[in-house]
């Protein structure tokens, strides 16, 4: 069993086209969030997305690509695995826009609305008037207003952030410059009878000399949870165990592919059929494995598989999987099981093979107990990672 | 004798230079100490003379004074006239070389004056026994105004800091220098008494110094003798050949239907010059343009806050002198009341001058451009109407990367800072946006600046003078806060230029 898997790893049973077809198409039992921004111009929602992602200002940049007339769409990771979606509506307050033909198409995903304005910006009637279009069509999407560049309303340049972040719970701390608190107020009475829930930031970029460089990110976080409570802040905020083993390079590109794939497997383990979804959540699992080598500079070769494979045991690959797959036949919670089982190995597998490499490329020795060690961790911490996602 | 009430004055004087002269003499006792004190003496008293014999010898082969060119007269001389010119000549000359006169005093001016009239006048009238005397009272007026406007004129052009100099400074000066020269001596003695040697050749030193300054100052007093005299004869030829024409003979020779349309056109320039200058300042929500308004009063007058605040079209009034020039109007921003555009069309009609306040860090321009595209549209319907001058004000250039910097001056054209770069940046990206085929774009930053203050206001009031008409402009830099010295303004014009601060301006419209 354990070789014919990875024999299955290295020449999957199913076609490329086949897998993206099946993707897409259990992607709508369980959707992809999406985030909608909208705000003008350089208001920041770009370093909101960075400051979410922790992807570079360029990844940002260059992953955007056009969906409407007027949105482009940044999926992250990529665009095939995808586990969260921004989508961010173009020249705002440059040109007339009418949220029409972006409500259509994204009606029926789950959604929060994050309006994107700066502290010190009170010429919102282009925002304005698309946020009532959009609210008049879904008035149950959440609604986040992210007001931003709080250093704007600071009264000089030598003035530096407070250092306990003074926005949360929804108030305003006095101890901040008097017109900045009522440009926000201002803002915030503005707002008020969308029902929204507010939140200050100021994220700078790197360079711009203001500490912390994403201040207020975790009071955005919490009110993001709050929105749409789907474990998302566990899933893109990365690993802290692992971070101090493994390198940059497993920080900036390997952990959101691992994650993006193990959403993917878990997904297409959620077929109800048993058996059926096996060959697809191995090819899944393939190219993940495919990517994490190349990120890492290396060929993916049966003997690395193999020693992971075996030292991981193959009873946590193979049999799980017959496992699995039988649980399928206990009607309601059985492929929700799997899903989340399959999503937790694949997640794990994903991370001792980040190991297995960092290790190899810095010349480290380690036992097959270490990599067991490692899998078993990242079991543990994949199902309270996805949970809230196959639920 | 120095008075007694001078003592603690030269005592406060001598306190501060204390730690200076204790220099000179740590210097003179180290010099002394390394054996270098007679090198030194000797080089000084060397240097000293050196730039004694060539000034003497500058001042023996270059007769024409340092200062200025003759003047040339600036209408062509008839042969008679040409005959008056040289007498007017051979005066100057002759009072060149009189040694006694002294130009300081106010008093010796007038009878030098008429001396030259009486030799002009001689020339012209041969046979009168009282030439100068046949002139009219009003006539010598004049002569006398436009000889003191010229050498106005030419002080101004040739003495380096004499705008700002007055009389009493330089008598001052004088009296200060003589006392100091009664100081001097006293030391000169003292210093030979303790050490002959070194004060004999310290002596030398200061004889040659001297000497190059007496060089100089007659330079200048017959620099400005000449200057006078051939003024007054050039203006004097004029006059008693006849060419300058009178005021009263001209209107005298009117026709009566001249005579009453001069007065029509009188009444008109007069009802010109009544209707005040209109100034309209528009820009969205917090731009700035309540904060340029009060920059350029330079006093508080609108009412600035983060929150917008002017909620109607607010009128200020630019006055000097009791008297109404201008009108500035300070509008809400577009997005707050976008109706007040359609509600005030004659307003904008009657504007003189549009200030478009752009925020450098608003990238949405919608506003603005829909603004300008309605202002323009407006002028160009009716074919009868120009378009008025726009400029663009691009502000808070200080919020711009790097966020944390701010040290003016920036040099834009040519940028080499971070800062810098990202201004032109900016001001090209409002260019494009705006498309703005004509007009000027001036960053400024309003702020406080942690206590620098605003940056570059001085260009935008140049830049505001360089789009008016000239009788606008003058008016206008006339009622502008910090712009009475009219002088000031073709030299801070050469400032901006040097600085390297800048305005953005299309080819084809170079600026001087």
């Amino acid at each position: 069993m354990n070789d014919s898997w990875i024999q299955q790893i290295f020449n999957p049973k199913v076609s490329d086209s086949h897998l993206q077809a099946k993707l897409a198409e259990s992607r709508l039992s369980l959707p992809v969030p999406v985030f909608w921004l909208l705000g003008k111009t350089q208001s920041g929602k770009t370093s909101i997305i960075q400051a979410l992602t922790h992807a570079s200002r360029a990844t940002v940049g260059e992953g955007f690509r056009p969906c409407t007339r007027r949105a482009d769409v940044f999926d992250f990771p990529n665009a095939e695995t995808a586990f969260v979606r921004f989508l961010d509506t173009k020249g705002l307050g440059e040109t007339a826009y009418d949220p029409q033909e972006d409500l259509a198409l994204y009606q029926t995903q789950a959604h929060l609305l994050m309006v994107v304005i700066k502290a010190m910006d009170h010429e919102l009637d282009a925002v304005q008037s698309a946020l009532q279009t959009i609210r008049a069509a879904h008035p149950e999407w959440p609604l986040l207003i992210v007001q931003t560049c709080l250093h704007e309303g600071y009264p000089g340049k030598s003035m530096d952030h407070l250092q306990t972040y003074p926005l949360s719970n929804q108030q305003l701390d006095l101890q901040l410059p008097p017109d900045l608190v009522r440009s926000l107020r201002r803002q915030r009475e503005r707002f008020q009878s969308y029902r929204a829930r507010f939140v200050a930031v100021d994220f700078t970029q790197h360079g711009d000399g203001y500490h912390p460089q994403h201040y207020g990110l975790d009071a955005l976080w919490t009110e993001i949870e709050l929105a749409l409570p789907l474990g998302l802040k566990q899933l893109l905020r990365q690993n802290q165990t692992q971070t101090d083993q493994l390198n940059q390079v497993y920080n900036e590109h390997a952990y959101p592919h691992i994650v993006a794939y193990a959403i993917s497997a878990g997904v297409l383990a959620l077929t109800p059929v048993p058996a059926v979804s096996v060959p697809l959540v191995i090819a899944a699992q393939g190219k993940l494995f495919h990517s994490i080598a190349s990120i890492f500079g290396l060929a993916l070769t049966s003997r690395s598989l193999y020693e992971v494979a075996s030292a991981v045991g193959i009873a946590g690959i193979s049999i799980g999987f017959g496992v699995r797959e039988l649980a399928k036949l206990i009607p309601g919670w059985g492929s929700l099981i799997a899903g989340l089982s399959t999503a937790a190995i694949t997640y794990a597998m994903g991370m001792t093979l980040c190991y297995y490499y960092a290790k190899t490329q810095q010349g480290d020795a380690f036992t097959p107990e270490m990599l067991k060690a490692v899998y078993d961790e990242q079991l543990q911490c994949g199902r309270e990672l996805l949970k809230e996602r196959f639920k | 004798m120095l008075k007694t009430a001078l003592w603690p004055w030269l005592l406060i004087t001598v306190l501060g230079a204390l730690p200076f002269l204790a220099l000179m003499a740590i210097g003179g006792w180290w010099l002394w100490q390394q054996q270098l004190l007679l090198l030194w003496l000797s080089i000084s008293a060397s240097c000293g003379g050196i730039a004694w014999i060539v000034a003497k010898l500058l001042n023996r082969y270059q007769k024409k004074p340092v200062f200025q060119r003759r003047i040339a007269p600036q209408t062509p001389f008839s042969q008679r006239d040409q005959a008056a010119w040289q007498a007017v000549n051979a005066l100057a000359e002759q009072l060149a070389q009189d040694k006694t006169i002294d130009m300081a005093q106010i008093d010796n001016w007038l009878p030098i004056g008429r001396q030259v009239l009486a030799v002009v006048a001689k020339h012209y009238y041969p046979k009168a026994e009282n030439p100068e005397l046949k002139i009219p009272v009003t006539e010598l007026l004049r002569i006398i105004e436009h000889v003191s406007h010229d050498m106005h004129q030419q002080l101004l052009s040739n003495l380096p800091g004499s705008h700002v100099i007055t009389l009493a400074d330089g008598l001052n000066l004088q009296r200060w220098l003589g006392r100091l020269n009664t100081v001097k001596t006293a030391l000169r003695l003292g210093r030979m008494l303790l050490n002959p040697l070194s004060g004999f050749l310290n002596e030398a030193g200061s004889y040659a110094h001297d000497k190059v300054v007496d060089l100089t100052l007659p330079r200048l007093q017959s620099w400005l003798l000449q200057s006078y005299v051939e003024k007054v004869g050039e203006y004097a030829i004029l006059l008693y050949s006849g060419r300058m024409a009178t005021a009263t003979a001209q209107i005298e020779a009117l026709t009566s239907q001249s005579d009453q349309d001069y007065q029509q056109a009188q009444a008109e320039q007069q009802r010109l010059a009544q209707e005040p200058l209109r100034i309209l300042v528009a820009g969205q929500t917090n731009a700035g343009k309540s904060t340029l308004i009060n920059i350029l009063f330079d006093r508080p007058m609108a009412a600035t806050d983060v929150l917008s605040c002017t909620a109607e079209l607010i009128p200020y009034q630019l006055k000097r002198e009791g008297l109404l020039s201008g009108l500035i109007f300070d509008t809400p921003g577009y997005g707050e009341q976008s109706g007040w555009l359609d509600d005030n069309q004659a307003l904008l009609d009657q504007t003189d001058l549009l200030l478009l306040v752009c925020s450098a860090n608003q990238a949405a321009r919608q506003a603005d451009r829909r603004f300008l595209q309605a202002f323009t549209q407006h002028f160009l319907t009716q074919t009868h109407r120009k378009l008025p001058p726009i400029i663009t004000v691009v502000t808070h250039i200080d919020a711009l990367r790097p966020l944390r910097e701010w040290q003016p001056p920036y040099n834009i054209a040519t940028p080499t800072s971070a800062k810098a770069k990202s201004i032109q940046a900016a001001l090209s990206a409002i260019q494009t946006d705006l498309d703005l085929s004509a007009g000027v774009l001036v960053p400024v930053s309003l702020g406080d600046n942690d206590g620098m203050g605003a940056y570059n206001v001085d260009a935008l009031i140049q830049a505001m003078g360089q789009q008016m008409d000239e009788a606008q402009r003058s008016r206008l830099l006339r009622c502008l806060t910090g712009a009475q010295d009219q002088e000031k303004w073709p030299r801070l014009w050469r400032q901006l230029g040097n600085s390297g601060r800048w305005l953005l301006k299309k080819a084809g419209d170079a600026l001087p």
